[in-house]
């Protein structure tokens, strides 16, 4: 190449990368020009990176069981009665806002009054207050020094009073359901195949769920896979007392359903019900009844109170004779896969863990931020960008015009995975993304110092630049190439495989191996052909680092 | 070098073999006896919520200094605190700092009656209504997850296994394979012994140790391969051109473990609990892969080489045995129908 040519290619290669690293790194900033009328902010490919739960955040949420409440629950509670005894005994006394309400009670205590709507609201109260009892160390023998409490609990549902000291324990009954329930929504959760889940047991008796920011609508997943009660087959809404099918002493649902799992088609759910054949002749049974009593009939899916799924009878004239029903919602009820996926999770989990007969309450759906996160990923920046700097400098000690040509391979690699990072869909940075990053950026080192290595052997034989640099990567090419296709492929096939932190790494390493080959391979070779051009052709190979033993002459 | 050459790395199979057997031995132990050690981001806890009913609408300064003087009073306490998070709800917003599970309820009771106190009595905070609670987590652990991530390992580790034979020799591909497997059984023993805190993440530290452990498979054979296709090599006898094979492989292997020691290193010291998680079990699979690369499987690939060898020359003794004992009866044959003529 000749030398105005790489001069012109060195200086656009390098406009490239500058833009291209300014594009990732630049904070935010309003264009000061408007494009169609509006005013746009540009957004730094940095910020539009998807942190996993370890490093950004991600949803939370407490299922509260029947009989438990959180506290702001209960202050709620009590608030809202003490406002409606303030405006009945208001009205009571004809008072006009003037008396503080807590002296209209000491006048109504002292007066021994007997007003209908007051006394039913200090009776509500007290009944109230009478059920709940704070979850603390004061009320409850196996907490100690837990005076800050964030729960009451229902005395009677799911306390027992112990013996031994009088303090409240949880009742044994509430126990057992309570640890079955914690089981099942582990087991719900845990098949979302989700990048990070951590569902714990809080208080010994709430279960907090906390998911990925990834999650699209993170309400309905926690709504939906927290559904308690039997599953039922149901003609309608009103017909609960007297399910169509529902488990009975003999046989569970299982009798009837092999498996229930979800499936997209065309951007539309589909809840998949495989059926046994006693399932079979069931569904034909109950589905040709239904016909004979209704033209358009609907056979629902119910779990507990709640219709998960409609089947539709209308083009039937017959029963459904079936082994398989594939269910999926039509016009405004078309079913999201999502909603799809987690109904059928949840259908599943009650063939194969049995109902879940505990009610489970939702709390808020908490949006959280790790408190670590931004102070971690500033230290992987700085040890990240420490590390690659001592790197480059042994490289350009060592090599010279090839570590320049290692400088711009790296920055490549950088920017490549920093882009799918940011743009890939599914692609998530978590401990383990980092990791893999760094180890796609070890494995293009190691590749371009065997390379040039390779490169120097060669030339320390007596042959020329060209012939070196062929040779060089002639005998390096297998080797890399080997370790390049082979992590590939374990990638790739392990991505498929795996799930949860597992798939995730794969997937970033996926690319870190795709690029970091690419680089090595391929880029390098090609940056250091055009910096060869910078220098004079006799003088390429001390560009490059590299000791002629015999005479200098010889290149040329 | 001799054959008793004490740096001969290829005739201490045995040697090579009884670290893993320890380390695997004295990681079972523990982990029948104290199970993982879990680390509090995932796994059981105690924590501490401080909630603020104007946290959501204040400014980024003043959600800040609420934080920080929780983090003060923390510091102040000299409690470890293993990391915290930060949310907006409907009524306000809190914080929630973690703890080891084996902090006591006293200690977090009084230091959570210190951090009100604080947030009460700062002024630049305003007049905000602040509450807190303590909390005992104890985690489930996502059994579905650890299935699979093993799944996976052994899926890799049979690829891996096919690869390496077809690409270089059978002996190479059995000893990657064997590799593969005690690098994985070792890096979960070394974060047994070294009681290393882990989350879910240890199930992808468990297939990156498979994957460093192929990486330094290719890497030690690769270079054995050349080595041993080169004409320097062919006349050796098959025990000497594999311990020098091996030897030359030695370099790459550490150079390759080196790298990635120093910057799992730092990124462990420097990076906070989250990178730890993975970083720490990721240190623990270097380091016993460079051990595999250098020291065991080149040992395992010579011994199969040479066991192999003299499988061959055995077969090939019994061959021209043979051979010659068909000879003979020919020729007593041909001898006595001579004879009869």
């Amino acid at each position: 190449m000749s030398k105005t040519k790489s001069v012109v290619m060195t200086v656009i290669l390098t406009i490239v990368i500058v833009l291209l690293c300014l594009m990732c790194v630049v904070p935010e900033f309003s264009i000061p020009f408007s494009i169609g009328g509006i005013w746009k902010t540009y957004t730094p490919v940095f910020s539009v990176i998807n942190y996993g739960s370890d490093l950004g955040g991600g949803y939370s949420a407490v299922y509260y069981p029947e009989g438990v409440i959180s506290a702001a629950d209960y202050d709620a509670q009590i608030e809202s009665y003490e406002e409606n005894l303030e405006e009945a005994l208001r009205a009571y006394y004809n008072d006009d806002q003037t008396t503080a309400a807590d002296a209209l009670l000491d006048r109504y205590e002292e007066e021994n009054a007997n007003d209908k709507a007051v006394e039913e609201i200090l009776y509500a109260k007290q009944e109230y207050t009478d059920t709940y009892v704070a979850y603390n160390s004061d009320n409850f023998s196996s907490l100690e020094n837990v005076t800050e409490t964030a729960l009451y609990l229902d005395a009677e549902e799911v306390c027992a009073l112990s013996e031994e000291d009088g303090k409240y324990v949880l009742s044994e009954d509430f126990k057992e359901e309570f640890s079955t329930a914690v089981s099942v929504m582990a087991r719900r959760f845990d098949k979302k195949n989700l990048s990070f889940l951590d569902v714990s047991v809080r208080d010994g008796c709430t279960i907090r769920v906390s998911v990925p920011s990834t999650v699209a609508d993170p309400d309905t997943l926690f709504e939906q896979l927290g559904y308690s009660g039997a599953f039922t087959l149901r003609a309608n809404e009103e017909s609960y007392k007297k399910p169509l099918l529902s488990a009975n002493a003999d046989y569970g649902m299982d009798h009837y359903f092999k498996k229930v799992s979800s499936l997209s088609s065309g951007g539309t759910g589909v809840v998949v019900f495989e059926l046994t054949s006693a399932g079979k002749d069931e569904i034909y049974r109950i589905t040709n009844k239904l016909k004979d009593d209704e033209t358009d009939a609907t056979l629902y899916f119910y779990v507990g109170e709640q219709q998960l799924i409609g089947l539709g009878l209308s083009g039937e004239d017959d029963g459904l004779d079936e082994r398989t029903l594939y269910i999926s919602g039509s016009g405004e009820n078309v079913i999201e896969p999502e909603e799809a996926e987690n109904m059928a999770i949840v259908l599943d989990s009650c063939l194969e863990e049995g109902d879940m007969n505990l009610s489970l309450s939702l709390g808020e759906t908490v949006d959280y931020t790790a408190g670590f996160g931004e102070e971690v990923m500033t230290a992987v920046y700085i040890v990240f960008g420490a590390v690659t700097a001592l790197m480059l400098i042994a490289f350009f000690v060592r090599y010279k015009g090839l570590g320049l040509a290692h400088l711009y391979a790296v920055l490549s690699y950088l920017i490549c995975m920093v882009m799918f990072i940011a743009f890939l869909s599914g692609m998530v940075l978590t401990a383990s993304g980092v990791a893999a990053v760094v180890s796609g950026a070890v494995m293009l080192t190691l590749g371009n110092f065997y390379i040039f290595e390779n490169i120097r052997r060669e030339f320390a034989t007596g042959k020329t630049l060209d012939s070196s640099i062929k040779a060089g990567y002639k005998r390096s090419l297998v080797a890399v190439l080997d370790v390049h296709i082979l992590l590939f492929l374990l990638s790739l096939i392990l991505f498929f495989i795996s799930v949860g932190e597992v798939a995730t790494f794969c997937y970033v390493f996926l690319f870190a191996v795709l690029t970091s080959g690419v680089a090595s391979v391929l880029l390098t070779r090609y940056y250091a052909y055009i910096f060869r051009g910078l220098v004079a052709r006799s003088r390429q190979y001390k560009f490059y680092g590299f000791k002629r033993e015999v005479s200098d002459d010889d290149e040329d | 070098m001799t054959k008793t050459d004490p740096f001969r790395i290829t005739n201490k199979l045995p040697v090579w073999l009884a670290v893993p057997a320890v380390l695997i031995i004295a990681g079972l132990v523990l982990f029948f006896v104290l199970g993982f050690q879990p680390a509090a981001s995932i796994a059981d806890s105690r924590s501490l919520v401080v909630s603020h009913d104007q946290y959501v609408n204040a400014d980024e300064e003043l959600k800040d200094a609420f934080v920080d003087i929780c983090l003060a009073q923390i510091e102040e306490a000299d409690v470890e605190l293993i990391d915290y998070d930060v949310a907006d709800t409907a009524t306000g917003g809190y914080a929630e700092f973690r703890f080891a599970p084996e902090t006591e309820n006293g200690t977090l009771s009084s230091l959570l009656s210190g951090i009100l106190t604080a947030l009460e009595s700062d002024a630049e905070l305003g007049n905000g209504n602040y509450a807190g609670s303590q909390h005992d987590n104890v985690a489930q652990y996502a059994y579905d997850y650890i299935w699979r991530a093993a799944v996976s390992a052994g899926v890799a580790l049979a690829l891996a296994f096919v690869y390496v034979m077809i690409r270089y020799r059978v002996s190479m591909g059995i000893a990657a394979l064997a590799a593969g497997v005690l690098d994985v059984a070792m890096t979960l023993a070394l974060v047994l012994i070294l009681r290393i805190p882990v989350t879910t993440v240890l199930s992808a530290a468990a297939i990156f140790a498979v994957f460093f452990s192929v990486l330094v498979s290719c890497v030690a054979f690769g270079r054995m391969r050349s080595l041993l296709k080169s004409e320097e090599y062919a006349d050796k006898p098959a025990g000497e051109a594999m311990e020098d094979a091996a030897r030359a492989a030695v370099r790459p292997v550490l150079i390759l473990g080196i790298a990635a020691i120093v910057f799992f290193a730092l990124l462990s010291v420097f990076c906070g609990a989250a990178i730890r998680a993975f970083t720490l079990p990721a240190l623990c699979a270097v380091a016993a892969s460079t051990f595999s690369g250098t020291l065991l499987s080149p040992s395992l690939a010579a011994a199969l080489r040479v066991c192999w060898e003299k499988i061959v020359v055995k077969g090939a003794e019994k061959a021209r045995l043979a051979r010659q004992k068909e000879e003979a009866a020919r020729q007593e044959k041909r001898a006595a129908g001579a004879k009869k003529d």
